[in-house]
């Protein structure tokens, strides 16, 4: 009884800890002339898709819950965020070679249809986020409109 | 799922050491069905109806809170919370929701408040979707809340922002109407 106790309060302490590490956070105002938005002209309720579902990780700018405040969420989050803007930046799509967006259309449209994106962690907390078989066939089908032309 | 338990159970634990007494509970709980009776008899437009009671009740309650933060009144907003939090817990799959309410409760200002309530608006269409027996639910957007835009539902035409203040009462337009 009394180590577990010492386990609480060790665990607790730490919680109390972890609380005064800053991290970094993934803010911009400013929309890039790169963007994919810019740079194609991508229908609204695709737009809405790609906003709703994707930018929160794979853009500069990240609508923060207010949970994110709490450690070790900060840096769970903080982690998603790094990994998923070094695979996919949406804000910097323009300036992609033309080779690269294909190939980066075509990684979009396998996640997509295989489940992996949006990540089940982010759907958990971000139920909106989860895109219906409407919304898969709406972003499948521009995406191959795009495939197509480039 | 032991992730979700053990939030859960720290979400308790935080709950009861901020000192929630029985008796808010109660309160939350006959003050809801006075405002019911009141909001159906406001309504202009097909009533808004649910197939669920207690959706209804939250609902109710969701849009207290909205008021009370178009009005900025931040100590109506903690209140107004407690209450949408009890009524939560007769709601299926009501439980992001309820963590997104604790946020709200925990808000020590209005930012923090509002940061919250966007997230609940996410979580409150999702739940309200495909729950309605007749009546609107109007989901508006305000490209210029926190930053990167944020949502809130109403039942009426009419924006009222609950994000930023009187001076931007009517930004935002309607994006979607959920039936």
């Amino acid at each position: 009884m009394k180590v577990l106790k010492i386990i609480l309060l060790v665990v607790l302490l730490v919680f109390a800890g972890i609380q005064f590490i800053p991290t970094n956070r993934n803010q911009s105002d400013i929309v890039p002339a790169t963007d994919l938005m810019e740079v194609y002209n991508v229908p609204k309720k695709v737009e809405v898709i790609f906003k709703t579902s994707c930018y929160d990780c794979h853009s500069n700018n990240t609508a923060y819950p207010w949970y994110n405040k709490i450690q070790p969420v900060s840096w769970i989050m903080q982690g998603h965020i790094k990994e998923g803007k070094s695979e996919l930046n949406f804000n910097e799509f323009g300036s992609y070679s033309e080779r690269r967006q294909k190939s980066k259309f075509k990684s979009i449209l396998s996640q997509v249809k295989d489940g992996e994106m949006p990540l089940a962690s982010y759907t958990l907390m971000h139920r909106e986020a989860k895109l219906s078989e409407n919304e898969k066939t709406d972003l499948e089908d521009w995406i191959n409109k795009m495939l197509e032309s480039l | 799922m032991k992730n979700l338990k053990m939030s859960g159970a720290a979400m308790l634990l935080m709950v009861v050491s901020l000192g929630f007494s029985q008796e808010t509970a109660k309160m939350g709980h006959d003050h809801s069905k006075m405002d019911m009776s009141g909001m159906n008899m406001d309504e202009m437009q097909m009533a808004l109806e649910f197939n669920d009671d207690n959706l209804a009740n939250a609902y109710a309650h969701y849009v207290h809170i909205k008021t009370a933060l178009v009005g900025s009144n931040s100590n109506e907003v903690n209140k107004e919370a407690t209450m949408l939090a009890v009524s939560l817990k007769d709601v299926k799959g009501s439980e992001a929701a309820g963590f997104h309410v604790f946020g709200i409760e925990s808000g020590a200002d209005l930012k923090s408040q509002r940061i919250a309530f966007s997230s609940l608006s996410d979580e409150m269409a999702v739940l309200v979707a495909g729950n309605l027996k007749s009546g609107t639910i109007y989901k508006d957007f305000c490209p210029m809340a926190l930053g990167g835009g944020a949502y809130w539902l109403s039942s009426e035409k009419e924006i009222k922002n609950p994000y930023l203040g009187s001076k931007m009462l009517t930004c935002g337009e309607m994006q979607e109407e959920i039936k």
